[in-house]
């Protein structure tokens, strides 16, 4: 009785040691026995299903794990004072202090994804730009991918850090306003690359003009694909989305080659490369929420099968039948305003009539999709069940379609499509070559053909073209690829050459010619002219004009006809223009200052 | 950075200005303190009673302060720090301390620009929580268990007078605290000295100049595409040591004949002499990385010399700066403007001058700073002689309005004028392109070209003067500062333009460091010791604590008791965050708005008293100074050991006091 106090305690440590034996048993991390089979503890286990955090004793940080344990369970105050502590550091701008709060902060909390994320783009893009010299920007942006980089071992199995690494590392070197001056500084910085070499091979990221920031890039990306494709990792975007970030890297890899040096069959292999696997992009199965599979490329197939049902259904029902219901249907619903404004070409329309005209479209297309049921109602009743699982059919066919048209626009499939196999093609490497040859000539002010004279023949040899002369060549060069590749008439390549054309347009301001009557890319202009950004560049209409105006003024003349004889027969275009430059009726600036204005803005901002 | 926020003042005026308030607050606490005691006698023993009490408590005050033996004192300090010792506080401490420099690489980022700063404040802020805390457990708990155990009685029963066990008190943990914050200090010097040295070799196949690559034509490293210097004609990389490397860059420098020899031979590679008598010095020049640079060393001359780096030049500094004691800007049309331009930045540390633009070329926007007591006495030897030259330091900040010419610096100039003086000197003014976030150094040649005005404005000479001799032949001197591209802003303050006298040594500044963490310590010893004669042991940690807390934040606290701080007092805080109602926004008036705004009012005044309980711990804090590399200044430490004076006197005063009315001590 006297010892009870000691009994309770034996009683108590041997439960202890008995709870103990179990406890380890459950909570053993995994070791590897003589036989070299993996033993390890159910919570291990159970981690390492659940990828809940560093189940094996290597992946273990001392470090990050002795900071949770030294926070005694107050983590989530130590977190706030230090999110504090950061954003102080950044109000004051003392940003090595930021850096190694940083540190602490992601130590605390390495699992959390949206942390590494916003304070990596803190460090590449807030801080980067606060420094005056271009070189701390730059280092200031390795500086945010480096940090961003540690978080990849803490999450690994999450594709949004090397995402993001991928998407700082292409767009911060490879589309600021710096760009140029970074990406001479990446290619020489081989201590960056050596930094990055546990994850990615520096030689992978290598071409012949060095290493490039955007494959760089592109191999993020890829680590992130092999997460998911092969690790079997979960994904936190769309397929859409989360494939097409890879191939798109290629693509500006290309157009930043072409910014920095002459084009070539270097830059065309690239494009080449681009345009196999944005095919592949293309390819690839997509699913949305609802078990919608398709692929961006399978757009003509899908409408080849609804075009194959529709036919089915039509011969069930009686191919006359749809084209009544809908001649009914149109009657019934469109008055005679109504077809009018559908009709009109929509650069005739006011803006007001547009979004009724846009309105009316959308009627019809409700009346299409209601159309196909119409039809399968008409069906006789022994057919009525086959006729009604077509029209299903259609209406899943008809979503698909729909579908792919809607995501092809989202990541703009068709336009980068078309460019990168027209940039793969030589006609357009040296359509590139003759507008670098032309941008070059014009760079060191040469305007005019020079040209030897000989008198006694009154023969004219061209020694050396002048920028007018080779940009019009360009332009014939040009206008073919436009032509055969009209998706190409809106972006960036489109932008690039209304650049060219407006240098070519001041050109001939300076020299006082007039705009040709066959200028090569006059339906690039035209398209152009919808926006009001020509600035000064004359239309087919105005064009049109000009030459009405001209026949009227011929016509008018009271001058004998001889003289108009003599002058069709001048040869000598020169001569023949710097007659007609009386005669210029085109409006180039000072009939236009409102669409100059609005012009020049959007032509820096570019 | 932020070192020096705002002019200090020196001991002697900091005295003056503080004497009278330290008379009224001891005037005040002196009554307070008779007045509390007699309240409290009353209640024991009745009001005529204890007049008597009082009187009596306040007789034996001064014979016990007078008669205060110093042996005695040493005695109970003795037993002081054996208890001490033998509770084994001090043994955890330092085995702490020991275990987090042995791991404290784990949690240090190497990669900085600037790792001394981060190997500094480590050791500081570890050393100053552990010492601190330190303190506050052992004096906390000394007494409380003392009186609890009886074993007080053993001492009290000797002929010791109270003020005699509290300073003894005081003394002995002092006394052991300041060995273990020496021990903690070498130790730190020692850490922090072998973690920032090494040194590199260069890369490449030979340590010559073998290894050294043509800079390209557009003044641009073919090794690493950055910049160099205008001089440079090759250069190379060294090897990665602690996660850094640097550039080396061999320059030419061309001396006319009767041009003195350079100063600095070590580095210097070849020497050719040119046909038209001029020297050509080809010398090798380490570029700074990570915040330091290393000397060079050359073995031999020309193609075959030896090429090696010396020990790290640059951590362990204490600069020592001549700060202007005025600054002004002035705007566009010259007109003062008493904060310089807000480019909208959230600290308002710095003011912003504009570069102007070109339709407004004669833009006045400039930064005036007034030296006064500027004699060539205050520099060191580099000052002296014709070709001497005075070392300036700048921290700008720089604002561009648009990108600008994205590869060049902006552009900054600088002009010296004289004030007040029969004739006034202008000095041309001398441009140099900015380096954001760094201390960067433009030597100032003593002799500068420049032109002297007479009254009127009229032209009397041009030439060469002397920056002492002339520019400030009274001690006065006018630094303008402009920025000198357009629509571009410089920043600045005050304490971001100095010139730099000189250096102090290292050790010293980090011994007036730690003084500052002493001064600390010893506040909350005295405090523990004090609080401990009539509180519980619990009781006054918590107290001690709450005293560091507001002594640590006292400026945050007195930042949010601001009557223009956004988003109101406690109450009206607390509502707006519940409903996440914005803080700018004014609250709805009402008869509740006012009731809420009014109790704030009280609760901000008591939050705001609050901060005067505690010494006011920024004070006593030099690790700013050491981590930016700053010397500290003496009169700081002078005005930090004397506010720690006081703090220890006055406690003393309260522990003697507490300690009497108790029965133990009668």
């Amino acid at each position: 009785v006297n010892n009870r106090p000691l009994v309770r305690k034996i009683i108590y440590i041997a439960c202890i040691g008995v709870l103990i034996i179990p406890l380890s048993m459950i909570a053993l991390p995994p070791t590897r026995n003589e036989a070299g089979n993996t033993q390890s503890g159910v919570i291990s286990q159970l981690r390492d299903e659940y990828n809940l955090s560093q189940a094996k004793l290597s992946e273990i940080d001392p470090a990050s794990e002795t900071m949770k344990l030294a926070s005694l369970g107050l983590r989530g105050v130590a977190v706030n004072i230090l999110w504090l502590q950061a954003d102080e550091h950044k109000k004051n701008q003392n940003y090595d202090q930021l850096r190694s709060t940083l540190r602490a902060l992601t130590k605390i909390q390495p699992s959390f994804v949206k942390v590494w994320e916003y304070q990596a783009h803190n460090l590449a893009y807030n801080v980067s730009m606060e420094f005056d010299d271009y070189e701390y920007r730059y280092s200031w942006v390795k500086k945010g991918l480096e940090f961003l980089k540690q978080g990849v071992p803490y999450n690994k199995r999450d594709h949004r850090v090397t995402d993001s690494i991928g998407f700082f590392t292409g767009n911060k070197f490879g589309k600021s306003d710096e760009h140029l001056s970074f990406r001479r500084l990446f290619r020489a910085d081989n201590e960056f690359h050596d930094a990055m070499a546990d994850r990615i091979d520096p030689e992978d990221y290598e071409g012949p003009y060095g290493h490039d920031s955007w494959m760089m890039a592109y191999q993020w990306y890829n680590l992130s694909r092999e997460l998911v494709d092969v690790q079997g990792a979960p994904r936190y975007r769309s397929d859409m989305m989360f494939y097409m970030y890879r191939p798109a890297q290629r693509r500006n890899y290309g157009m930043a080659l072409q910014e920095e040096f002459p084009s070539d069959q270097i830059i065309q292999e690239v494009y080449r490369d681009a345009y196999e696997e944005w095919i592949e992009y293309g390819n690839q199965p997509l699913t949305v929420g609802a078990g919608l599979n398709f692929t961006l490329e399978g757009l003509a197939a899908a409408e080849d099968e609804l075009a194959e049902y529709r036919n089915q259904l039509d011969e069930l029902v009686g191919p006359e039948v749809r084209a009544s219901m809908l001649a009914e249907l149109g009657d019934d619903l469109l008055s005679e305003e109504e077809q009018l404004l559908v009709n009109a070409p929509a650069d005739q329309l006011s803006p007001d009539d547009a979004r009724k005209a846009q309105a009316i479209r959308t009627r019809l297309a409700s009346i299409d999709d209601r159309l196909d049921g119409r039809v399968a109602l008409a069906a006789s009743e022994g057919d009525r069940p086959e006729a009604n699982r077509l029209a299903l059919k259609i209406q899943g066919t008809k979503n698909k379609v729909r579908r792919i048209m809607q995501d092809a626009q989202t990541v703009n499939y068709p336009y980068w499509r078309a460019r990168n196999r027209m940039e793969s093609e030589d006609a357009t490497v040296a359509a590139h070559q003759a507008l670098e040859e032309a941008e070059n000539v014009w760079r060191n002010s040469i305007y005019d053909d020079e040209y030897d004279f000989d008198y006694r023949t009154k023969e004219k040899t061209v020694t050396r073209k002048g920028a007018i002369t080779l940009f019009e060549e360009a332009f014939a060069r040009w206008a073919p690829i436009l032509e055969e590749n009209p998706e190409l008439g809106d972006g960036q390549l489109a932008d690039s050459l209304m650049d060219s054309v407006q240098e070519y347009r001041k050109m001939l301001a300076f020299a006082n010619l007039e705009w040709p009557d066959d200028f090569p890319l006059q339906s690039l202009v035209d398209e152009r002219a919808q926006d009001g950004t020509l600035d000064g560049i004359p239309t087919s209409e105005m064009l049109e004009q000009r030459k009405a105006d001209r026949e009227a003024i011929d016509g008018e003349a009271t001058d004998p006809p001889a003289k108009k004889d003599v002058q069709a027969k001048l040869p000598a275009t020169e001569q023949q223009r710097s007659e007609q430059r009386f005669e210029l009726t085109i409006p180039i600036d000072e009939d236009q200052p409102k669409k100059q204005a609005t012009g020049e803005t959007k032509g820096n901002g570019d | 950075m932020i070192v020096e926020q705002q002019a200090f003042a020196t001991f002697y005026e900091w005295v003056i200005n503080n004497a009278a308030q330290f008379g009224i607050v001891v005037a005040a606490a002196i009554v307070l303190g008779v007045f509390f005691g007699y309240i409290v006698a009353t209640l024991r023993h009745g009001p005529f009673e204890a007049f008597y009490v009082v009187a009596q408590v306040v007789g034996q005050a001064l014979p016990d302060f007078i008669n205060t033996s110093p042996r005695r004192v040493f005695a109970i300090a003795r037993l002081a720090i054996k208890e001490a010792l033998r509770r084994k506080i001090i043994l955890v401490t330092f085995g702490i301390f020991a275990i987090s420099l042995l791991f404290g690489g784990w949690f240090m980022n190497y990669k900085s620009d600037h790792p001394d700063r981060i190997y500094i404040n480590f050791v500081m802020f570890g050393t100053q929580l552990l010492v601190l805390m330190m303190g506050m457990l052992i004096s906390s708990f000394s007494l409380p268990e003392d009186i609890k155990n009886k074993t007080i009685y053993t001492v009290v029963t000797k002929p010791v007078r109270p003020t005699e066990i509290v300073i003894g008190k005081i003394v002995g943990f002092g006394i052991l605290g300041t060995f273990l914050l020496v021990l903690m200090g070498s130790i730190s010097y020692l850490f922090v000295w072998r973690g920032l040295s090494h040194d590199h070799l260069i890369a490449g196949d030979t340590q010559t100049l073998a290894s050294f690559t043509e800079v390209g034509s557009d003044f641009r490293s073919q090794v690493t595409g950055e910049r160099v210097s205008e001089s440079a004609i090759r250069d190379a990389e060294t090897n990665m040591k602690d996660d850094h490397n640097h550039r080396l860059e061999l320059r030419v420098d061309i001396r006319d004949p009767d041009e003195p020899e350079p100063l600095q031979t070590s580095n210097i590679i070849e020497t050719i002499e040119l046909p038209d008598g001029r020297i050509e010095y080809h010398r090798v020049v380490c570029v700074s990385s990570a915040g330091h640079v290393h000397q060079v060393f050359v073995e031999g001359q020309g193609q075959d010399a030896t090429i090696s780096l010396g020990p790290s030049v640059g951590f362990f500094r204490a600069r020592v700066p001549i700060y202007a004691d005025e600054l002004q800007f002035y705007d566009r049309q010259g007109q003062i403007n008493e904060k310089g331009i807000s480019v909208g930045r959230e600290s308002r540390y710095r003011g912003y001058v504009d570069g102007g633009d070109y339709r407004n070329r004669s833009n006045l926007s400039k930064a005036e700073f007034t030296f006064t007591n500027f004699d060539a006495s205050l520099f060191s030897a580099t000052a002296e002689g014709e070709t001497g030259f005075v070392p300036l330091e700048l921290t700008l900040d720089v604002f561009r309005s648009y990108k600008g010419d994205i590869e060049k610096r902006v552009t900054a100039g600088i002009q010296f004028e004289s004030i007040g003086q029969d004739v006034r000197f202008v000095s041309d003014m001398q441009d140099f392109e900015t380096e954001e976030f760094s201390i960067q150094t433009v030597t100032i040649p003593r002799k500068l070209v420049g032109k002297v005005y007479s009254q009127d404005g009229s032209l009397l000479r041009e030439g060469k003067f002397d920056l002492f001799d002339d520019y400030a032949k009274n001690g006065q001197l006018k630094l303008v500062l402009k920025c000198r591209d357009y629509n571009q802003y410089l920043g600045v303050a005050k304490a971001d333009v100095y010139f730099r006298s000189g250096d102090h040594p290292y050790l010293l500044n980090f011994i007036k460091g730690y003084t500052g963490i002493w001064c600390q310590m010893m506040i909350i010893i005295s405090l523990g010791v004090a609080l401990s004669t009539f509180l519980s042991a619990p009781i006054t940690m918590l107290g001690a604590l709450v005293v560091i807390i507001i002594g640590f934040f006292s400026n945050f606290i007195q930042g949010m008791t601001a009557p223009d701080h956004v988003g109101g007092g406690p109450i009206e805080s607390m509502i707006r965050v519940v409903t996440q109602q914005n803080m700018v926004l004014e609250m709805d008036t009402g008869v509740t708005t006012t009731l809420v705004k009014n109790i704030d009012l009280g609760l901000i005044y008591l939050l705001n008293a609050t901060t005067y309980l505690a010494p006011d711990f920024s004070r006593l804090n030099f690790a700013e100074y050491l981590t930016y590399g700053y010397a500290i200044n003496s009169q700081k430490v002078a005005i930090a050991l004397t506010l720690t004076l006081a703090f220890c006197f006055g406690l003393t005063i309260v522990g003697y006091f507490a300690l009497k009315t108790r029965e133990i001590a009668k």
